[in-house]
This record gives C-alpha cells, sequence and structure tokens, in this order.
C-alpha cells in the first residue's frame, strides 16, 4: 500500500448541493489567507510589505487594497488580511518573515482556518439582512467595500463585489451552520 | 438595543460587542504587601454606579480591539468612546 503525502484540500462543505435560483449560494474555491500584523509608523514593517505585497498596507477601513499579491483586508488597528493564491501563501509568509528583519512583524498562514462563501442574486442583500445588524443597504455598504461584522452567532468579513454579489469569510467550524442559516433564509425567494 | 461608536470601525450595532465591566482599574504594584481584604477589593468590588460610569467593551465581531466608553447606567445613553491608553473624557455630571 501507498501512502500519499500529497496535501489535500478538503471543505466542510462538500456534502452540501449548491443553491441556484433568485439566491444562489456556492463555496469558492479554496484560496490563500495570510493574516498580518504591524504597525505603520514602523518604517522596517512598511518597507517590508512594500517588497513583498507590492504595496504598503493602508488604514483604509472598508476598502480592501488591490496588490500585486493579492487582496488586501483591512481587519483591524495594525491588522491585515491577504487574499492570494493558494500556491503563494506559504511563499508570501516566508518572504515576509524574511523581509522583515528588524521589524516587528507577525504573518500567519491561515489559509485552512476559513472558508469563503458566495452569496449571489437580485435578492441577496435581503438574504442579507436576515444575519447580519450591518445596516446593507446599497446607500451605506457599498460595492467594493469590506466590512467585519456579524452574521447570525458568526464573525464574518463581508465583501461586496458588486451590487448582487457578496463573498462572507466565515471560520471553518462554523461555514455548515452559516451555509444553513443561509440556505433557509434563501428559501422563500426561491 | 444599543448602539455603539467603535473608535475604529465606527457606529455598530450592540451585538457585535462584549462589555467587560468598570474601566480604570489600576493593578496594584505592591502585591506581595496585600491583604486578603486589599485583593478582595481589588478583585470584586466595583463602583456600580446609577449614572456616569466608565467601562471597558471589545468589538469582538468588528476589529476585535478593546476600547473604553462612558455609558449612564439610569438612561443607557452613551456619552463617550475612547481608545485604550486615551484619557478618560470627563462627561455630564462629572463636569
Ligand atoms: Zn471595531
Amino acid at each position: 500500500m501507498t501512502i500519499s503525502t500529497a496535501a489535500v484540500a478538503t471543505t466542510p462543505l462538500s456534502h452540501l448541493q449548491r443553491i441556484a435560483g433568485n439566491v444562489a449560494l456556492s463555496e469558492r474555491e479554496l484560496c490563500g489567507k495570510v493574516s498580518l500584523r504591524g504597525e505603520l509608523e514602523d518604517s522596517a514593517f512598511v518597507a517590508a510589505c512594500e517588497k513583498v505585497l507590492g504595496s504598503a498596507p493602508q488604514p483604509t477601513l472598508n476598502k480592501p487594497q488591490q496588490l500585486a499579491a493579492g487582496t488586501l483586508y483591512w481587519i483591524g488597528p495594525s491588522e491585515w488580511l491577504l487574499h492570494c493564491d493558494i500556491d503563494t501563501a506559504a511563499e508570501t509568509v516566508l518572504s515576509l518573515q524574511q523581509a522583515a528583519e528588524g521589524a516587528h512583524l507577525s504573518t500567519v498562514d491561515v489559509s485552512d482556518y476559513y472558508v469563503v462563501l458566495r452569496l449571489e442574486g437580485v435578492y441577496a442583500r435581503e438574504v442579507l439582512s436576515r444575519g447580519t445588524p450591518l445596516d446593507v443597504h446599497p446607500r451605506s455598504f457599498q460595492q467594493g467595500e469590506a466590512v467585519s461584522t456579524r452574521f447570525a452567532k458568526c464573525s464574518v468579513l463581508l465583501h461586496a463585489h458588486d451590487d448582487s454579489c457578496f463573498d462572507l469569510q466565515v471560520r471553518w467550524s462554523h461555514a455548515e451552520y452559516l451555509w444553513q442559516f443561509i440556505a433557509q433564509a434563501a428559501s422563500q425567494y426561491n | 438595543m444599543l448602539i455603539l461608536d467603535c473608535p475604529w470601525c465606527g457606529t455598530r450595532d450592540q451585538s457585535e460587542f462584549h462589555c467587560h465591566g468598570e474601566a480604570h482599574i489600576a493593578r496594584p504594584t505592591d502585591t506581595e504587601k496585600m491583604d486578603d481584604k486589599a485583593w478582595g477589593e481589588y478583585v470584586f468590588f466595583r463602583t456600580n454606579p446609577k449614572g456616569i460610569h466608565y467601562e471597558r467593551w471589545t468589538h469582538d465581531h468588528g476589529c476585535k480591539r478593546w476600547f473604553n466608553a462612558v455609558r449612564n447606567t439610569a438612561t443607557d445613553e452613551f456619552l463617550a468612546f475612547y481608545k485604550p491608553g486615551e484619557k478618560a473624557p470627563a462627561v455630564g455630571s462629572d463636569q
């Protein structure tokens, strides 16, 4: 018997059927996720980020940055999360650690800590409003914005790609609960 | 339902936050000299006022950071929000 040592990406949602219709729900393909912490006042931290990510992180609340390395989300003061190609995540962490010589920088590959759900359709905002206290009306939650908030009992990073397409990043172990909550909320529109 | 202003994220619903009780309680520095009464007062006793209360909160579902708030415990009205390390603002009847 041969034992394969190759890493296999699994998902907590593989047994669920994607939902189609006025409200569509699916799981996004696994992407790389890299957490990043450091102080913008620290020039060595900023230099390391510029070198590896292509640009310095910004304290841009709600506005993800499109960098050479991927999409960078603001998580909190001195904290960001990079979404990148799954094949480059480990390398990005290593490069940041090497470039950070002397800088106070913390970076961890958290690719398998989160799952990203995609909610689409003309009634997607209505479904969102069933679970989050955030004002998801387009006047306050606009296309291109991303916000960390609550959805049902989960913490989610909610990203509005456009008026009818949203991504919800959630912890792996909460993913099925979140899926079932959204599936039930969506059922009245499909 | 309460609405809070996170010093970093802005206005959010109470259900994104958690309150951690009274703020500005300094940890004693001379702990080796403290008797049980002094420890009891530090660990358990709080001012518990009716009115202006300085308290600690975390934005659990948002930026996950600690901050301070001033709340009137009788009316549930928030009077100020400020970051850790910032000087506690004088508000309302404290002025
Ligand atoms: Zn916050």
